[in-house]
């Protein structure tokens, strides 16, 4: 085993909300070419006929608004461009025609193709270029939110395309029941009560326990205490808590994107200012789903889940057999046991079933009841290549 | 490695008036269905649902949510009556018991 994986007791997840990779990390492709980014020449056509090409021109906050659709049918709009025939491709070129269906303005519906700069993101990109980034981390299936944090928790969504209320089928077990199961422990941190969780009906309903806040987060790296598998969420809106104003860190549109790179590099601190933990543990930062924002990777075909969606839960006239990925969202792995500048390629596609896939297989080593897509689903931990721990991990300053 | 800054956003990022997305609104739904007793967890009830109209409003909502969801499952842990089921009825709801067992009477 490597020197990494010997010494590795916990896996910590950061879900982040609603940004593709090409809007977030796209422009890294300029000064690392192995990196599957934007080169400019990348477009869509407005519903004008004209050319609408990518471009660095992203913003904080106030540029995505409405927030872009990313409900099953959009989605579905966005990869096919409006193509319903039986051998459709998936072409990337529907996101302007997508939001513009929601204002009905071309002008503003270009927004769509806009991008970072990697000096607006020093957080993230920093860590995509030290550490590991993924050519190819796609989000589950093509919809919203809840049912793609789903297949982090469950390696399934149970059959669900939307945002309803659902339960699990008791066969598959979320991978915290699997870890309690076997004696070992996991965690979700909130970030607090007034943002809670996005995991209610199933977990934080009937397992509270499974829970703590970030503040606890921050306790357990300090005192040693981090559970073998920990599963952190961001905060969700714009509120007041106990120490003033609190802002939300979700990056989901139309939130300040700059606070939540002052998430990712909270939760970075955390572990990395703890030497022990530091040598430890590997942090996982994904995004759970595209958010509707532009992405010029085709969603490859993947393994059908056993379950399938009925067309009136699709909203595009079709059923659905969870037989394909969603869009490619951003997704970075950090320990001191990788090599600078990893490039994860293309050819190893992973998505959120690759979480609960990863931690399985590492803590737990077998678990015969998962769905399909877990047991397909790629594991990364292999990137944890290196023999002798790094020194020169950075560090970042939080105004 | 050099110490990278990360620095806050303008103050002007906070609106807590800002209109609650889908994703909050959503959480409102999952939370008040998890709030509810085995009884009252019906389909149709699920669409009975008021639609926070600002950031601060979900919150406050979705904290005294979770807040009850967390409580409820102490009492269930702990063997007592959940808060749920141990809900006062209301005075109009008293009322209609006193006159029911009136004429029950009669």
């Amino acid at each position: 085993m490597a020197a990494g994986l010997d010494r590795l007791r916990h896996l910590v997840v950061l879900m982040m909300e609603n940004r593709s990779f090409d809007h977030m990390l796209g422009a890294l492709k300029a000064t690392d070419v192995r990196i599957d980014g934007l080169d400019g020449t990348q477009s869509n056509k407005d519903t004008t006929g004209a050319v609408v090409p990518v471009q660095p021109l992203a913003e904080f906050q106030g540029q995505l608004d409405p927030d872009p659709d990313h409900d099953f049918a959009a989605v579905d709009l966005q990869i096919f461009d409006g193509d319903s025939s039986p051998n459709r491709t998936a072409t990337m070129n529907g996101f302007v025609k997508s939001y513009f269906a929601q204002r009905r303005d071309v002008k503003h519906a270009r927004k769509i193709m806009y991008y970072f700069t990697p000096d607006r993101l020093p957080v993230l990109t920093t860590l995509a270029t030290e550490f590991a980034v993924f050519n190819a981390w796609f989000a589950s299936i093509p919809g919203p939110t809840p049912c793609n944090r789903a297949f982090a928790h469950y390696g399934t969504s149970f059959g669900h395309v939307g945002a309803d209320v659902f339960y699990p089928n008791a066969q598959l077990k979320s991978i915290y029941q699997r870890f309690v199961d076997r004696g070992r422990t996991a965690k979700i941190y909130y970030y607090d009560t007034p943002s809670s969780t996005l995991e209610v009906v199933n977990l934080l309903q009937h397992q509270p326990q499974l829970f703590g806040t970030f503040s606890q987060f921050l306790a357990d790296c300090g005192a040693g205490t981090l559970p073998d598998y920990a599963f952190v969420e961001p905060n969700y809106s714009d509120h007041d808590g106990d120490t003033g104003e609190v802002l939300a860190s979700d990056q989901h549109p139309d939130h300040h994107v700059q606070e939540g790179e002052r998430f990712i590099a909270a939760v970075y601190n955390a572990i990395r200012q703890q030497p022990a933990l530091w040598e430890t543990t590997a942090l996982l930062i994904v995004y759970d789903e595209h958010g509707g924002i532009f992405d010029h990777v085709p969603p490859p075909a993947c393994r059908a889940d056993g379950f399938v969606a009925q067309p009136d839960a699709t909203g595009t006239g079709r059923p659905f057999l969870f037989d394909r990925l969603g869009v490619r969202v951003p997704a970075v792995l950090v320990s001191p046991w990788i090599e600078r500048g990893t490039v994860v390629p293309g050819d190893r596609v992973f998505e959120h079933a690759s979480i609960p896939a990863t931690a399985t297989s590492f803590f737990l080593q077998t678990w015969d009841e998962r769905s399909p897509r877990e047991k397909a689903a790629q594991t990364f931990l292999d990137l944890l290549t290196r023999g002798v721990m790094r020194d020169d991990a950075p560090e970042f300053d939080l105004e | 490695m050099a110490i990278i800054r990360v620095p806050k956003p303008p103050k002007s990022a906070y609106n807590p008036k800002r209109r609650p997305g889908t994703l909050l609104q959503h959480q409102l739904i999952h939370l008040e269905w998890a709030a509810r007793s085995a009884a009252q967890r019906k389909p149709h009830l699920a669409k009975q649902w008021k639609p926070a109209k600002t950031e601060a409003e979900a919150a406050r909502r979705i904290a005294a949510l979770t807040e009850h969801v967390h409580r409820h499952a102490a009492a269930a842990a702990a063997g007592y009556a959940t808060p749920t089921e141990t809900r006062r009825p209301t005075k109009k709801r008293q009322a209609v018991r006193r006159t029911r067992a009136g004429r029950s009477k009669g």
